[in-house]
Order: structure tokens, then C-alpha cells, then sequence
């Protein structure tokens, strides 16, 4: 029998998972087995994607079992793209850290928790009721919080624990939800809600708490004071990872709640209000983008800016109902050129010693591989053309405009200018003239071509934006 | 077939520009003139109409050769193949030649790729990156001077990429898809025209926008000055032609817009540009004032609609005319700068006087066949139209005496070899400009019209000569309403910087201390505010307020 | 009787969150949270007995794995803090965000 793509898509969550158990076993083995099973990770992730290309949407139940006792399955277009997302920035990363990590005693634990962080994720966007979601969520949360804290310093240690008291709260918000949720249906089956979703007090409720929880763990404005510090102290792979897919999944979460749960409890005041948040985190966090003195604050600022943009998707979707499309490839598109430009950080940090912005010019001089990938993940992210951004915005400004959404659009294209403003700022110091720095230390190949490589997918994505839309078109939640 | 020679026009430079800057790769550069040659063999081979889909590439795009697109094209291969091989002699020992190859090659792709885009998303992609990657060209050689060219160039470039997406996205929004035959089905909005007139006429030079033009092109290695001002700007022209509409019953306010700030331009710049002394700078100039002349063609399309495929036909073939002589004149420039000899001038004078109409040269061709379709115009102000038309070729005739000179004047500035990659695609150039257009068009009409403003702009510029001997000519910066501009944009700043702070303090300090104080404050109040959010009460307060906040919203 | 608790686990929550705000050691910050999840589980049972017949058994399943996922969450939580005992010699939360005076 030939497998489906449910079933590749089972092992994308059991593959990660047994190479986490092996390489908390044996860490000294970690990096090879971390290669070995990101590879086959992936290779069940592209299984899954074929899968849903071929015989549409698919959901199951684990084992056999079906709601409510067993756990679901779902795997649809949009599921397929976040596996996706994850395997190919996954990959990358996992190959950089290869280079990044030296000392052993990071690296045994490094491993194991990014394994299992990555089997957390897919299982989360694989899961298709509420509870489960809970716990995919919490443990995300916790594999997350513990790589922040892998560094071992007081910034990264203090950085975390503020990062897991956060986390908690919002699972806990949003279990609250799940249990109003289960009161009023009796049912946790995500498409079976969806259809018995009245608008009713219970429900507003528990959407309000879910929501929120998961805004927390987003770090949307005015809740992302969490995130700089904990993506800034983090190891470079380690906020590549936090900054480019965590914050995505938590994201996805709440698309997929209104996507498939929520739809009648949509108002325009609701709409305006996520919208606004967004664009407050738009402002603000390109505002602070520009002023950061430190290279991976800056780009950590950066996502809290893009981060705005996912939340466009509310008022958007009041306007132009498939406007949640160009957001998730906005998203797709983010998460490539994010964790490019934080693996890019960390190859300047490694190679000059610190990010001080003001002195990384002449090490900048002297890895132009780097700064090039740089550069094109930095394009992406202002959305100029020839890279996955620029479709991104095209199609965010489309979708805007087919409504008359005139106020979004200008948005979109201001929140453009004001990355091309922090991207510059760092990019500036590269054509600068200044002094050689004889500190500079030789970042290992596989650091430089892994980043490039990633940078290069966002270029690619730039060009695959039809299919990236077909994929997300087989939308199989509402049956 | 047809599809694959077709993306392969754009592709080509695009392959080549990936592994042009690798270390070890410096070999391939000697490549950088052959990447046209699929776009010279769409011209040759391709017959009007061939067009090809890509529905998986980027959102889908298509490719498509039609009349005017295959002179663009014809145009557009000549002189980036002229300029590449010419660039490979210039930069000959010079550093960074890898990082020049690259942007020269990515802005070939777009200019190459533009010209055969018939969807808004190609157009768009491929306008932009050879908008952005000749910011890298500018700045090629370095220096502060230069790097202004570029940051003044960058910034109009910009802005000229912002209002063009948002006029594309509006009309592809009106139009319902963004192919150029559904987008011509749609008529065109006020604000979308003036959206694409501005962002199209930043590139055309179309006064007041052209400020970047004088700058930018003689801060650019010579090649890409040739390029620039030969193909690079037409992108401009042509978008127009694509996007604005032509065909139909006319549009008499955007006509008129368009005459009168083509022949405004066409003065204006010649005037301006007599009154420079470098010679790159004075050809800039007479790129403005000749484009000028192309967008007065254009505007009469929207008034004379009758005439308006000869009219269309005719601007095409301006087009055609002047980049091939500009490109040519440029490519001299980085000649004589290495050899002033008496037979480098009286080649390069060649396409001087084309420019400036010279009868039975490609110019006076491009003259007549703009203007004779007005003779047969029943509307009195087209009379008008025509002398002002003619009068323009003394002003050019004036600024191609006043280049000729100065550039003999200031002699080889920097003597050297003359490598065959500079003299032959420069003589080749030379040559196409004289025979191009005829092979394409046909014959002339009368002479006369094209003589005496010729004769006349000679005898101004031996008595210009003898009168000005000893005279000062009076300055005009490059760059010329820039400046004011520039410093009422500083004067703005300083004001609006100083206003809270003049009951404050009635001493003036330096303005760009007061701009970073201002700035740190800004970030000192934001830091503040950040650190306030960070507080762990506030978070608890935030969360809170947000819970509150959602359950309202979710009740409105 | 439902009402009751049902009350009970939402004033649990609201406590919970209270002192998740306002107590600054960590170790209470994590007990507050405990409470929190508490609070969520009392309503999930309180929520088992709906209409009076058999109590529903899904509730109970949830409350379960939500008990061995809240007893990981601590220990982990109880870890780290002990890390950051040892590493910065107080059991706070740092006062400053982490962020570089720019």
C-alpha cells in the first residue's frame, strides 16, 4: 500500500522526535544525529506536501482511534506550507549549527532540544482539536524557553525565565478557552466546532481568552516585550528558529481558530482592533529597529515590526476573504529571510567578537559572502523585487486594494520604507570606510554557505509564488 | 522555442550575474557582452506577436514581442552589448571590477526583461531591479561627490518605484488582473495616470523630475553613463507608451500636460546644459532636452489621436535614434579622455550632428518623421508646435558645439591605452546611430526644416565662441533646481527642528547638532517607553487590558 | 452546585494571575501560575457534570494530561530558576529588560 500523506505526515512528528530521545542519549553523537534525522525529517515533510498536492486535504484519526478518544490528524494546504516553512529553515539551521556550536557542552543539549522543538511544531500544525493543540503549544513553549536559556548567562537565564512565566500564562489563557469551548459544545474537534459555533457569550469568551493567550505567545504589540530579549540573547540558530517559526506557530494557531472556529464571531470592531495592534506593532517596532546599538536587537525589533503585518490579516480578511493567503505567504516569506538575517548576525558576531553596530563595519568588509546573504534576506524583508517579500507585499497591497482598504495599503508600503530603513542602517556599515579590525576571526564555511543558501530560498520564493498560492488554495478545515 | 528564447533574453544576464562575482570567476566577465545576444536573436528571428506564458514563474508572467517592443529591444541589446564590451577595456586594472560586472548585469536583465514583460508584475520586477541595481553602477567609482549622484539618484528611484507600484496595483486592482491586454480593456483613472506619469517620468527625465539625471550620469563609470542615458531612460518612455492608453479617443488635459513640459524640458535643458563645462554633464543635459522632445511626441498622441499611430511610429523611432547616438557619445567621452586625436573628434562628431538633425543622418529622419504628420493637422496651434519643434534643434546643434569644445578643451584627462574593446563598439555604435534607423523606417521628406536650425545653431555657437572669449559663462550648477530644492528641504528641517525650541533659545547652533539631539531624544523617549512596557506589572496590566479589550471589540 | 465551582475556578484564575503580577519571587510566580492552571482544571471538572446524568469522561482525560503537562511546565520552571539563583544570586526577575543602553 502507498503511503498518504497523512502518514508522512506522522512520521514529520515521530522522525524528530526519536532523534531527540537519541540525542539526549548519546550527545555526543548530537550533530550527526541531528543531521541525519533533520534530513529525514524533511524528506517526511516533502512526502506530506506531495500528499496533500495530489489528494487535496486529509484528517484522521491517530492509530485508528477517532475523536473524541484518539488523537486527530489534520494535514491541508496550510498545514503542508507551515510543515514546509519549518523543514527548509529547520534544515538550514541545522546545518549552521553544525559550525556554530563548538563547545560540547551546548551542543549535547542543543540537539536534543531542537529536535524535539521541531517535532513539537509539526505535531502542532498537524493537530486538528483544541486540547491537543494545548499541549503541542506547552511543549513548544517549554523546548523554546529551554534553548533560550542554553547560553547559561544571566541575560539569557533572565531572558527565558521571563519568556516561560509568559508562555504559561498564555497556555493557561488559552486552556481556560478550551474548557469554556468544551462547556458549551462538547465537542474539541476543531472542524466540529467550527460548524456548532454560535455567537454566544460563552463563545466570545472563551475566543477572547484563546486569542489573547495566543497573542502573548506571538508577542504582538503591546505584548512583545518578551521577545527582543530572549531572541537577542539567545545562540544565532536558537533565534533564528524563535524568530523566524515559534512565533509563526502561535500565529498560525490563531488563523486557524478563525479560520475554522470563530468565523461567525467576527465584527468589524474586533477586526479593526487586531489591525490597529498591528499596525502599532508595525510603528513601533520598526521605531525601535532604528534605534537599536546592537545588531541582533535590531533584528529582533524587526520581528517585532513584521510581526504587525500577520495581524493585517483581520481587517484584510473584512474586505477581501482570501486576503488570509498573501498573509501566510507573507509569513512564509518571513520566516526564510528572518532566520537568514539572524544566522547572518551570527556569523558577524562570531566573526568580530560582539554586535556592537558601530564597530562591526570593517569585519563586515571582510565576510562579504555573509553580508550578501545579508543583503538579499534584508530585500526581502523591505520587499523589494526578485525576492519572496516583494510578492508578499504585492499581494497584501493587492488584496487591500480589492477592498478599498486604502489605509492598509499605505500601511503596507510605509512599513516597507521604515525596514528599508534598519536594513540599511546595518547594510551602511558595510560600504563604509574604517579601520581593519585585526580581531576578526574566520567564521567556519558551513556558517557562510548554509546562510547563503537560506538567502538563496528567499530569492526562490520570489519566483514560487503561484505555487505556494495553489498549495494554500486546497483548504480543507471547514468540511 | 519561442518560449525559451524569450526568458532567455532576461535570464541569460541573470545566470551570469550569479557567478560573475565569485572569487575565481573573473574569466566570466569577458561573457558580459555576449548576454544579450539572445535578445538580438528575438530581434532577428522572432516575428511580431511571439509570446510565451510562464504560469510558474514568480505569479505568472508573460513574455511577448510586439512592433515597438522589438526596436526597444533592438536598442537595448545594441547598446548594453556596445557598453559591455567597451566596459571590459574601461575597467581594465581597476579594482571591484567583479562588483561592477554584477550590478551591470543585473540592470541589463531588467532593462532586457522590461522591454518584453507584457504582464504589470514583470514590467514592474524587472523596472525595479534595474532601477536599484544601477545605484550600484553610480556609485562604481566612489567619492562624495558621487556618492550625493547616488543617494540623490536613490531617492528619486525610490520614490519613483513607490508611486509606479502604487499606480500599477491601483489599475491592476480596476483592471481585475494584471496582463497589459486586460489592463488596456480598463480605462484609466485620473489619479492611476498621474501615478504611472510621475513614477514612468522620474526614469524619461520629464522636467521638474529630472534632477538625478545631471548628477547621476557623469558620476557613473562610462559605460553605464552610456547606458543609462541611452537605454535606460527610454524604460521610462516606454512604460508610458504601454501603460498610458494611447490608443483611443484621446486624452486632451494629459496631452497638453505632455507637450508643454516636453518642449519646456526641451528648452530648458539645452539652455541649462550650454551653460556646463563637463561634458558628460552637458549630455545629460541633452538627454533631458531630447527626451523632451519624445514626450512633446507622446502628448501629441493624446491630441492628435487620428495621427496617432504615425505620431507612435514616429517617437519610436526617436527613441531608436537617440539612444543609439547618446550611447555613442558617451562611449567617446572614455575615448577621448584617453587619446585626443583629430580623427577620435571627427567620428564623435558624427552623431553630434545626427542628434542635431543633420540631413540624410538617422537624426534628421527621427526629426521629420515626428514632425511631418503635423503638417497635415488641421488644428492652428499644431503650427506652433512644429517651429517650437524645429527651433529645439538649435538649442541641441548649440549643446553639441558646447560639448565638442569642452571636451577638446580638457583633452586626455587620462592617457592610456586604447584597448580594441573600447574602439570598436564605439565605432559600431557611431555607425548604427548614423544607419540604424533608416534601415528601419525608410526615407525623409524635406531638408530645408531640418537646415537652417542646424546652420543657425552653428553660426550662434562661432559667434558664442568669439563673443565669449574672454567672458565668464555664467554657472549653472549641475543639478540645477536640485539645489534650491535641497536647501529648502534643509532650511525646512532646520526650522521645523528649531520651532519648539526658539522661545527656549535664542543662540543658533549648528543644525546638525540640534538634528541628533532631537533624534536621541526621540529614542530616549522610546527607550523609556519600552522599558515601561517591559515591566513585568505592565505586562500583567497589558494582558489584561487586551483581554478586556478583544471581549469589547468583539461586541461592537 | 455546578455554579460553585464553576466560580471557584474562575476566582482561582483571576487570583492565579494576580500574583503571577505581583509577587516578585519567582518560586511564588510559578506557584501562581499553578493556581492558575488549578482554576482552569476545577472549571473543566465542574463542566464533566453537565446535565446531571453520567459524568462526562472527556473532561477527565483532559484534566489528566493537563496535570502531567502542568507538572513538567514546573519542574522545568523550578530548574531554571534554581540556574538563575546560582548564576545571578536572587531568585527575580531581572528589573531591566536585557536591552543594550542604546
Amino acid at each position: 500500500m502507498f503511503a498518504t500523506g497523512l502518514d508522512w505526515a506522522a512520521w514529520a512528528v515521530a522522525v524528530p522526535l526519536v532523534g531527540a530521545l537519541l540525542a539526549g542519549l548519546l550527545p555526543r553523537l548530537g550533530p550527526v544525529l541531528g543531521l541525519v534525522f533533520g534530513l529525514l525529517t524533511a524528506l517526511a515533510v516533502a512526502g506530506a506536501v506531495m500528499g496533500v498536492w495530489h489528494e487535496g486535504p486529509v484528517r484522521a484519526g491517530l492509530g485508528g482511534w477517532d475523536v473524541p478518544l484518539g488523537i486527530a490528524l489534520s494535514l491541508d494546504g496550510l498545514a503542508a506550507l507551515m510543515l514546509a516553512m519549518t523543514a527548509v529553515v529547520g534544515l538550514a539551521v541545522s546545518i549552521y549549527a553544525l559550525g556554530y556550536l563548538r563547545s560540547s557542552q551546548t551542543r549535547g543539549k542543543f540537539w536534543a532540544l531542537w529536535l524535539w522543538l521541531w517535532a513539537s511544531m509539526n505535531a502542532l500544525f498537524l493537530s486538528g482539536d483544541v486540547f491537543n493543540i494545548y499541549v503541542t503549544l506547552e511543549l513548544v513553549g517549554l523546548a523554546a524557553v529551554a534553548l533560550t536559556a542554553l547560553s547559561g548567562g544571566a541575560a539569557a537565564l533572565g531572558a527565558a525565565m521571563r519568556y516561560l512565566l509568559v508562555s504559561l500564562l498564555g497556555s493557561l489563557a488559552y486552556l481556560m478557552g478550551v474548557a469554556l469551548l468544551y462547556g458549551g459544545y462538547g465537542v474539541l474537534d476543531l472542524a466540529a466546532l467550527g460548524a456548532a459555533m454560535e455567537p454566544d457569550k460563552v463563545s466570545r469568551l472563551a475566543a477572547v481568552l484563546m486569542t489573547v493567550g495566543l497573542l502573548m505567545k506571538t508577542a504582538l504589540f503591546p505584548l512583545h516585550v518578551w521577545l527582543p530579549p530572549a531572541h537577542g540573547s539567545a545562540p544565532a540558530p536558537v533565534s533564528a528558529v524563535l524568530s523566524a517559526l515559534v512565533v509563526k506557530a502561535s500565529f498560525y494557531l490563531i488563523l486557524r481558530l478563525w479560520l475554522d472556529v470563530f468565523p461567525v464571531l467576527t465584527v468589524p470592531g474586533f477586526e479593526l482592533f487586531m489591525g490597529a495592534l498591528g499596525a502599532g506593532a508595525l510603528l513601533w517596532g520598526s521605531l525601535l529597529a532604528l534605534r537599536a546599538a546592537r545588531l541582533k536587537q535590531v533584528v529582533a525589533y524587526s520581528t517585532v515590526a513584521q510581526l504587525g503585518y500577520l495581524f493585517l490579516v483581520f481587517p484584510l480578511m473584512a474586505v477581501t476573504p482570501g486576503a488570509w493567503q498573501a498573509v501566510v505567504f507573507f509569513a512564509l516569506a518571513h520566516a526564510c529571510a528572518k532566520a537568514t538575517v539572524f544566522l547572518a548576525a551570527g556569523s558577524l558576531q562570531k566573526a568580530a567578537g560582539h554586535d556592537r553596530l558601530a564597530q562591526l563595519g570593517a569585519v563586515m568588509r571582510k565576510e562579504p559572502v555573509t553580508v550578501f546573504a545579508f543583503g538579499i534576506a534584508g530585500a526581502s524583508l523591505v520587499g523589494l523585487p526578485l525576492t519572496g517579500g516583494f510578492i508578499a507585499k504585492w499581494l497584501l497591497v493587492d488584496v487591500a486594494l480589492q477592498g478599498h482598504a486604502w489605509g492598509w495599503a499605505s500601511l503596507v508600503l510605509a512599513g516597507g520604507l521604515l525596514a528599508g530603513g534598519y536594513v540599511f542602517r546595518v547594510l551602511g556599515h558595510a560600504f563604509g570606510r574604517g579601520s581593519v579590525n585585526p580581531d576578526h576571526r574566520p567564521v567556519p564555511a558551513v556558517m557562510v554557505w548554509s546562510t547563503l543558501v537560506l538567502a538563496l530560498v528567499s530569492v526562490a520564493l520570489g519566483f514560487a509564488g503561484a505555487a505556494s498560492l495553489e498549495l494554500l488554495a486546497l483548504h480543507g478545515g471547514r468540511t | 522555442m519561442t518560449a525559451a528564447l524569450l526568458l532567455a533574453v532576461p535570464l541569460l544576464p541573470l545566470l551570469l550575474a550569479a557567478l560573475v562575482p565569485w572569487r575565481g570567476m573573473t574569466r566570466l566577465q569577458w561573457l558580459t557582452p555576449l548576454a544579450v545576444l539572445p535578445g538580438l536573436a528575438v530581434v532577428l528571428f522572432l516575428p511580431d506577436g511571439s509570446h510565451a506564458s510562464y504560469p510558474w514563474l514568480i505569479m505568472g508572467m508573460d513574455l511577448q514581442l510586439d512592433a515597438t517592443g522589438r526596436v526597444f529591444l533592438l536598442l537595448t541589446t545594441l547598446l548594453w552589448g556596445a557598453a559591455g564590451l567597451y566596459g571590459l577595456g574601461y575597467l581594465r586594472g581597476q579594482d571591484h571590477t567583479a562588483r561592477y560586472h554584477l550590478f551591470f548585469l543585473l540592470a541589463m536583465a531588467g532593462n532586457l526583461g522590461l522591454v518584453l514583460a507584457a504582464d504589470a508584475v514583470g514590467f514592474y520586477l524587472f523596472f525595479a531591479l534595474m532601477s536599484l541595481s544601477s545605484y550600484g553602477l553610480v556609485v562604481h567609482a566612489g567619492g562624495d561627490a558621487v556618492y550625493r549622484a547616488g543617494r540623490i539618484y536613490l531617492i528619486m528611484a525610490v520614490v519613483g518605484e513607490l508611486l509606479l507600484f502604487a499606480g500599477l496595483v491601483l489599475h491592476v486592482s480596476a483592471a481585475g488582473g494584471y496582463h497589459f491586454s486586460l489592463m488596456a480593456a480598463t480605462p484609466l483613472q485620473p489619479v492611476t495616470a498621474a501615478l504611472l506619469l510621475i513614477g514612468f517620468g522620474i526614469k524619461a527625465g520629464l522636467i521638474p523630475l529630472h534632477v538625478w539625471l545631471p548628477l547621476a550620469h557623469p558620476a557613473a563609470p562610462t559605460p553605464a553613463s552610456a547606458v543609462l542615458s541611452g537605454a535606460m531612460i527610454k524604460a521610462g518612455l516606454l512604460g508610458w507608451l504601454r501603460l498610458l492608453q494611447l490608443e483611443g479617443p484621446g486624452w486632451e488635459a494629459l496631452g497638453w500636460l505632455l507637450v508643454t513640459l516636453g518642449l519646456a524640458g526641451a528648452f530648458l535643458a539645452a539652455l541649462v546644459g550650454v551653460l556646463q563645462s563637463r561634458p558628460k554633464t552637458i549630455l545629460a543635459y541633452s538627454s533631458i532636452s531630447q527626451m523632451g522632445l519624445m514626450i512633446c511626441g507622446v502628448g501629441l498622441i493624446f491630441l492628435l489621436p487620428d495621427l496617432g499611430d504615425l505620431l507612435l511610429a514616429a517617437v519610436v523611432l526617436y527613441a531608436l535614434h537617440h539612444g543609439l547616438a547618446k550611447g555613442a557619445l558617451f562611449l567617446g567621452v572614455g575615448i577621448v579622455e584617453r587619446r585626443r586625436a583629430p580623427w577620435v573628434l571627427a567620428v564623435l562628431a558624427v552623431p553630434a550632428l545626427a542628434l542635431a538633425g543633420l540631413p540624410w543622418t538617422s537624426g534628421a529622419l527621427a526629426k521629420q518623421s515626428l514632425k511631418s504628420p503635423l503638417y497635415e493637422a488641421l488644428p492652428a496651434w499644431v503650427g506652433t508646435v512644429e517651429t517650437l519643434l524645429t527651433l529645439a534643434a538649435v538649442g541641441t546643434t548649440l549643446l553639441m558645439a558646447r560639448f565638442l569644445w569642452c571636451l577638446w578643451i580638457k583633452g586626455a584627462a587620462r592617457p592610456g591605452a586604447l584597448p580594441w574593446q573600447m574602439w570598436v563598439p564605439w565605432l559600431v555604435l557611431s555607425f548604427a546611430a548614423l544607419v540604424l534607423p533608416w534601415v528601419w523606417a525608410g526615407e525623409a521628406g524635406s531638408a530645408w526644416s531640418l537646415i537652417w536650425p542646424l546652420i543657425l545653431g552653428v553660426v550662434l555657437s562661432l559667434a558664442g565662441l568669439l563673443a565669449w572669449r574672454g567672458l565668464r559663462v555664467p554657472q549653472v550648477p549641475e543639478g540645477d533646481v536640485l539645489l534650491p530644492v535641497e536647501g529648502l528641504a534643509r532650511w525646512l528641517a532646520r526650522t521645523v527642528r528649531s520651532a519648539p525650541r526658539l522661545w527656549q533659545t535664542a543662540g543658533d547652533g549648528p543644525a546638525r547638532a540640534r538634528l541628533r539631539l532631537a533624534w536621541r531624544r526621540t529614542r530616549h523617549g522610546a527607550a523609556r517607553l519600552e522599558a515601561g512596557l517591559g515591566r513585568w506589572e505592565t505586562v500583567g496590566i497589558v494582558f489584561m487590558a487586551l483581554l478586556v479589550g478583544v471581549f469589547v471589540s468583539l461586541w461592537v | 452546585m455546578i455554579p460553585l465551582y464553576l466560580i471557584g475556578g474562575a476566582a482561582l484564575f483571576a487570583l492565579g494571575l494576580h500574583a503571577l503580577v505581583v509577587r516578585r519571587h519567582l518560586v511564588l510566580k510559578v506557584l501562581a501560575l499553578n493556581v492558575m492552571g488549578s482554576g482552569v482544571f476545577m472549571v473543566l471538572l465542574a463542566l464533566a457534570a453537565r446535565g446531571g446524568a453520567e459524568p462526562d469522561a472527556v473532561p477527565h482525560a483532559l484534566v489528566l494530561t493537563g496535570i502531567v503537562v502542568a507538572v513538567s511546565a514546573t519542574a522545568f520552571a523550578l530548574a531554571l530558576i534554581l540556574r538563575v539563583k546560582a548564576v545571578t544570586g536572587r531568585a527575580y526577575l531581572p528589573e531591566r529588560n536585557g536591552d543594550d543602553p542604546a
